[in-house]
Formats: structure tokens, C-alpha cells, sequence
């Protein structure tokens, strides 16, 4: 006798890819039901978003895995160091949003203490390293006349080599000690921290501003300005010998930002800032 | 095979606590072993963007991460009960918006295939489509958690918030559906014992 109708126990047997015995018939859809089951098993999980990535240990969709080249590792391992940061730090490589997202909150020295300490060191290592990419960007154009700069970071003749022992003080400070700002650049950079973010932020929606070079502006200010801060809490360690420093804040920020650091000094408001900038008491 | 089982709990109960506390790494196998069938299941049941989708699951989630209690079994019902929510969530969009559906003739499950097509796509794939997509809504659900996703019949149920008995009504139903089609659609080209299997 042929039976027309599948029970639940041949329906386990189907599903699990299994002709059910005596039911040669449906050996046909059995083996269909198989292949799918055999297929769906052998499928690999899908890119991530990148909200998603974001929270995993994987990099988001479009980042590679493979190998870098050697000038982005530092960029690389620092962006995997800070967790949460992976998608930012691939946005960032177009962008600058990153140099936003680092140094907008640590050079404003609002990290605690040992994060602040930490983010130094990585500033200093990444905008070191972002400099070696970016070799033709804002600092070219905006930062001195006295070519101390330009023997940098110019864009003739800079080997890898060359740039990896490229260090901020060599880039920075040296111009800066010189203390000629172009005017253009005097009236783009900002001057305290309280109004670094605003600056970024703004620039970085400006759709004329190309994400490379801005985001070296971003560094370089970022640098001075952690400068500023380190030579602020050197300062504070000698006189007030008020503990390690985290939690200050805001407060200490505004203030601090006009201190004794002739560099930024010269840098950064010797000529032409307009006279209403906010953060300047 | 308890022992297997027992060790297999172990290992799961420790990812979800680690998960749980935020651990990336135990957040990524949590995705690398479910994320491939909620993709497919999501897939099969007509979602656009299938990827996109899933990564949306997910990211709802190890939002809720924190509220679950349960094994690896229960596990898979919670992430498929947010996954049949999103998919539900994003077919009831796209019905608003009267999105039109493009018909390609590749994707036709009454057309014979190639030896072309056969190397060029995911077998499973297609046919999972082709078959699933051909059965009424409720029975689509059922088979392709049953299939796909490798759901039971009560874990099913959990996902669709049916009874069992339901569940089975529908599978069975369903079966001798495809089982129907099948017949109709075996062709010369496609005989009823052709060896592509």
C-alpha cells in the first residue's frame, strides 16, 4: 500500500536529509532538504557592519586583513590598542576623523592621568607616523617660513627611512621656536583646547578641506597642544605638588591654556587671532 | 556523546559569560557560529540585504546580551527570535513601501539549470531559495528555521510563538508541498535521478 500523506516522525527524517524508510518516493526531496542543510552548514559568517565590527575583533566591512605596509603599521596597531576604535580608525584613513577622535579628547588633556600619560606616547608615535604619509599636507603649507619645517617634512627626497626618524621636536618644535605662523594658517588654527574640538569638528565637515591634509593640521595642533599640557603639568607637579593630576579637567584647561609655553605662544596666537576667540580669558 | 555534549555546554557557557562582560573575542565567536545561519535564514526568507541584516541581529543582540539566561540551545532561539523580528520588521517596510521584486529567469525554480549555473552558484543557495520561497509565508518560516537555521520543532515554535503541534502541522504541510513540486517541475532536463547530487 503506497501512503499519501507524511507523518511527523517522517517529517524528522526529511528534515535531517533522510529518506524515510519504505518511502522511496520521497528520496528525491530527501536529498534536496540534504544539500541545503549540507550547504546552509558550510556558509561562513558575512562582513560585519561596521557598527558592528566595532565591537568584535574583526575589521569592519572593506578593511583588509593582510599585511600593511610598513608606514601604516603604527597607525594599525595603534588603532587596534584602543578598543572600540577599529572603525574609527579606518574612517580616519580618508578623513582625519581619527586625529578628531584621539587628539581632540587627549589634547585637551581630559583623560585621567595614566590614559593622558599613555595617549602622549601614542601621539607622539602616531603623528610622527601620519606625518610620514602625509609629506605634503597643512604643515607644509601653514606652519613656518623659516623652512626648519620644510627640512622635515618636505616632499622631495623623504625616504621611509627618513621619516621614521622624523620626530615631533625635529617637525614642531624647532619651527615653532622660530615663531613665524603665516597669517592664513594663524586665522585657521585654534588656539586652547576649548575650542580645538570646535575647530576640528568644523573642518572636518568642510567639504573643502582635503581629509589628508586637514587631518595633519589636526595632529600638528594636537601636538603643540599636548606640549602645552605636558610642560602645564610638569609645572603644576613643581608648584602645587596637588597628587597626578586627573580630574582636573576643564577648568585647568582654560587657564592652562595660557601658560608660560612660549611655543604655542608664538605659534598659535602671536599674529593675526582674532581678538574674540573664545577660551582666552 | 553526553560527555561531548557536557563539554560542548562548557565551552558555550563560558563564551556567553565572557561575551557578556564585553569581551570582543567572545563576542566574535558568538558571531562566527551563528551569524552564518541567521544570514541564510534571513536569505532564504527574502531579505534584501541579508549581510546588513544580520549584522543588525547581532548588534541587537549583545545589546540584550546581558538579560540572557540559558544554554546553547536557548541561545539559538534568542538569536533567531530577534532575527525573525528584524526580517519580519523589514518585510512589513518594504510591503509599505511597495517595493517592486525584479523576476530573473536564473532564479525561476521551474527552469533546468546548467552545468553553467551549477559551477557558477551556491547550489544550496539557490535551491533553498527556489524551494522555500515557493511554499505560503507560514510554512516558508517553519521550513527554513527547520532547514537553515537547524532550528527543532520547539525551538521553532519559541521563534514563531506557535505551538509545536502547530509547527509540525505546518512542516508536514510544507513537505508535501515541495514534495509536489517537485513532480510537477522534473523535467527532461532534470530527471527525477540525475546525478548533480
Amino acid at each position: 500500500m503506497r501512503k499519501h500523506t507524511i507523518t511527523d516522525a517522517e517529517a524528522q527524517q526529511l528534515l535531517s536529509g533522510a529518506t524515510p524508510e519504505g518511502r522511496p518516493e520521497l528520496a528525491e526531496l530527501a536529498a534536496s532538504i540534504a544539500d541545503v542543510r549540507r550547504d546552509a552548514s558550510q556558509l561562513v559568517a558575512p562582513q560585519p557592519s561596521a557598527a558592528l565590527a566595532a565591537r568584535l575583533d574583526q575589521p569592519a566591512l572593506g578593511v583588509s586583513a593582510g599585511a600593511e605596509p610598513t608606514p601604516l603599521k603604527g597607525i594599525k596597531k595603534m588603532a587596534a590598542s584602543i578598543a572600540g576604535l577599529g572603525l574609527a580608525a579606518k574612517l580616519a584613513a580618508a578623513t582625519g576623523v581619527l586625529a578628531l577622535g584621539l587628539t581632540g579628547v587627549g589634547a585637551a588633556g581630559a583623560l585621567p592621568g595614566p590614559a593622558q600619560d599613555a595617549f602622549d606616547g601614542v601621539v607622539s608615535s602616531f603623528t610622527a607616523t601620519e606625518d610620514e604619509v602625509v609629506d605634503d599636507g597643512a604643515a607644509e603649507e601653514c606652519v613656518v617660513d623659516d623652512g626648519t619645517v620644510d627640512d622635515g617634512t618636505t616632499d622631495e627626497g623623504t625616504t621611509e627611512d627618513e621619516l621614521y626618524g622624523t620626530t615631533e621636536e625635529g617637525i614642531v618644535d624647532e619651527g615653532t621656536d622660530e615663531g613665524t605662523v603665516t597669517e592664513e594658517c594663524a586665522d585657521d588654527l585654534p588656539v586652547g583646547s576649548s575650542e580645538f574640538s570646535d575647530w576640528v569638528k568644523q573642518g572636518a565637515k568642510d567639504p573643502n578641506k582635503v581629509g589628508s591634509e586637514f587631518g595633519a593640521a589636526v595632529s600638528e595642533q594636537a601636538r603643540e597642544l599636548k606640549n602645552e599640557k605636558a610642560e602645564e603639568r610638569a609645572a603644576n607637579g613643581g608648584n602645587n605638588g596637588n597628587g597626578n593630576g586627573n580630574g582636573q579637567g576643564g577648568d585647568d584647561d582654560e587657564s592652562d591654556d595660557e601658560s608660560d609655553d612660549e611655543t604655542v605662544e608664538e605659534t598659535s596666537t602671536g599674529n593675526g587671532k582674532p581678538a574674540g576667540k573664545p577660551g582666552r580669558p | 556523546m553526553s560527555d561531548r555534549g557536557s563539554r560542548g555546554d562548557e565551552a558555550f557557557a563560558s563564551v556567553l559569560v565572557a561575551a557578556q562582560a564585553g569581551a570582543s573575542w567572545a563576542c566574535t565567536r558568538l558571531w562566527s557560529d551563528y551569524a552564518p545561519a541567521v544570514a541564510a535564514f534571513v536569505s532564504a526568507r527574502g531579505s534584501r540585504e541579508p549581510d546588513d541584516l544580520t549584522s543588525e541581529v547581532f548588534l541587537v543582540v549583545f545589546d540584550r546580551l546581558a538579560e540572557f539566561r540559558g544554554d546553547a540551545a536557548a541561545f539559538r532561539s534568542f538569536v533567531f527570535s530577534i532575527a525573525y523580528r528584524r526580517l519580519v520588521d523589514e518585510l512589513r517596510m518594504r510591503g509599505r513601501r511597495g517595493e517592486t521584486v525584479e523576476l530573473l529567469a536564473e532564479e525561476d525554480p521551474r527552469r533546468a539549470s546548467s552545468a553553467e549555473d551549477e559551477a557558477a552558484a551556491r547550489l544550496g543557495d539557490q535551491r533553498a531559495i527556489a524551494m522555500i520561497a515557493s511554499l505560503p509565508a507560514d510554512q516558508r518560516d517553519v521550513m527554513a528555521l527547520r532547514i537553515v537555521a537547524d532550528l527543532t520543532v520547539e525551538q521553532v515554535a519559541e521563534v514563531l510563538g506557535k505551538r509545536p503541534g502547530a509547527v509540525k502541522a505546518l512542516q508536514r504541510r510544507a513537505l508535501e508541498r515541495l514534495r509536489k513540486k517537485l513532480v510537477e517541475t522534473r523535467t527532461p532536463d532534470a530527471p527525477a535521478n540525475d546525478s548533480e547530487k
